[in-house]
């Protein structure tokens, strides 16, 4: 077998995300609720129901994903920062590592769910 | 080919239908042993006429085996078709009721379907999801005789628009230890003949209660889910559900969810958010009829 070499990304090209007005801040990624109509769910105490109307798949998460996608609606589009200080306000403390880390899980749980996306920065949010 | 049957037993083919709920269904049988269960099981129904519109057109068929040992087989026919294997002719009118739940669950998508019983007390009704042996269509008949209405022992027929459970009232069907203890319990039930079957072991079917029948077009209003589970081996326990696990169980109960796409969600989502529930874990039939018959008294006090 002949290996095939794949093109790499030009390491030149990386930019430190702090450097430029146009990065894409990943460490403190923008979140928004998205999905439209063809998204239905429903929370119950930390119990979330979803509909998704284009696969048609019902999934139930259980966990901290309710209630982000709670305050994601209700605080709009919001960097991760945000989000974390309103988690810690709510839950009355710091949010610490592993607070941090089911946070974490709750909005990839969401964003598989096609219930949020998260960029660097709020133009390249998806309608 | 050993499927196959021939000829008919009994002799002439004769017609019947029947309503129940919103269905009419249309009969055919030249089977005279189907015809005496169906007659004494279906006794209190409503007869339409016989240029009724017929939801569903059904044969119930009869003949021998071509090959050895040349038993006397019946099968269903639905709308010119045999859906199922052939069934010893002493379990033909098993086979119609099975065959019936299958002509509703595959059809009737003007309603969310759930496998579960539902008994009334008035309009408000309590759900009793639960799979085949779960002691939902024991607790069913338990109620049904102590002055609930029997809307269903396995098929709640809800619809979408209006979140109302509807009526369908047909025999209730028991099987093994269950046939005893409601003969036992309750001596008023007209209990039909227990029959062997392979899947189910032995089966008898109850006539539904008279006032049951007469009022299969009143719907009524979930208030109250109970997945009752029989266990010989516990005391009576009954343990909260969450709205979460609740709508998972009553989605994988589902018999046609996702037919109407969101609108099904919102059905059971709404049904969840309305109706509490409750894990109901038995060995006493009598003690698990009163801890219900308790809730929805609270329910009507707090009403």
């Amino acid at each position: 077998m002949t290996p095939v070499a794949t093109p790499s990304f030009p390491r030149a090209e990386f930019r430190p995300a702090t450097t430029s007005p146009l990065s894409v801040d990943l460490s403190d990624p923008f979140l928004r609720v998205c999905g439209g109509g063809r998204v239905k769910w429903r929370h119950w105490d930390g119990e979330l129901a979803i509909y998704d109307g284009l696969s048609g798949e019902t999934v139930v998460l259980t966990g901290i994903a309710g209630m982000v996608l709670e305050l994601l609606v209700e605080l709009g589009p919001v960097r991760r920062s945000t989000l974390e200080a309103e988690l810690a306000h709510i839950l009355d403390s710091p949010l610490n590592e592993e607070y941090k880390w089911l946070l974490q899980k709750g909005l990839e749980s969401l964003r598989d769910a096609s219930l949020i996306d998260y960029s660097g920065h709020e133009t390249s949010s998806v309608e | 080919m050993s499927n196959e049957l021939h000829g008919t037993i009994g002799g002439r083919h004769r017609r019947a239908a029947i309503r129940t709920g919103p269905f009419t269904i249309g009969i055919r049988s030249g089977v005279s042993l189907f015809w005496r269960q169906f007659d004494a099981l279906y006794r209190d129904f409503e007869r339409p006429e016989a240029d009724s519109f017929i939801d569903f057109d059904v044969v119930m068929d009869g003949g021998h085996q071509f090959l050895p040992p040349f038993r006397r087989q019946s099968r269903f026919v639905f709308d010119g078709e045999s859906l199922f294997d052939p069934l010893p002719v002493d379990q033909i009118t098993a086979l119609f009721e099975w065959g019936l739940n299958w002509c509703v669950t595959q059809t009737a998508h003007r309603y969310l379907i759930l496998h579960a019983g539902v008994a009334a007390l008035g309009d408000d009704a309590i759900l009793l999801p639960g799979t085949s042996g779960s002691g939902k269509s024991t607790l069913t008949t338990a109620l049904c005789f102590s002055g609930w209405r029997l809307l269903s022992d396995e098929l709640a027929l809800i619809d979408r628009h209006d979140g109302l459970v509807y009526p369908m009232p047909r025999p209730l069907s028991l099987k093994n230890a269950s046939i005893d203890l409601i003969r036992s319990l309750f001596p008023q039930a007209r209990i039909g003949a227990s029959i062997w079957t392979e899947r189910k072991g032995t089966v008898a079917l109850v006539c539904p209660p008279i006032d049951s029948v007469l009022a299969s077009n009143r719907p009524a209003r979930i208030r109250r889910i109970v997945f009752p589970t029989f266990d010989s081996g516990s005391v009576n326990t009954t343990t909260e559900v969450s709205r979460g696990r609740a709508f998972s169980r009553l989605f994988e109960s589902a018999f046609n969810y996702g037919v109407a796409q969101g609108q099904d969600f919102d059905c059971l989502a709404d049904l969840v958010e309305a109706a509490p529930a409750l894990d109901l874990r038995f060995n006493d039939l009598t003690s698990a009829k009163s801890l219900i018959d308790d809730m929805f008294q609270r329910l009507t006090c707090a009403a």
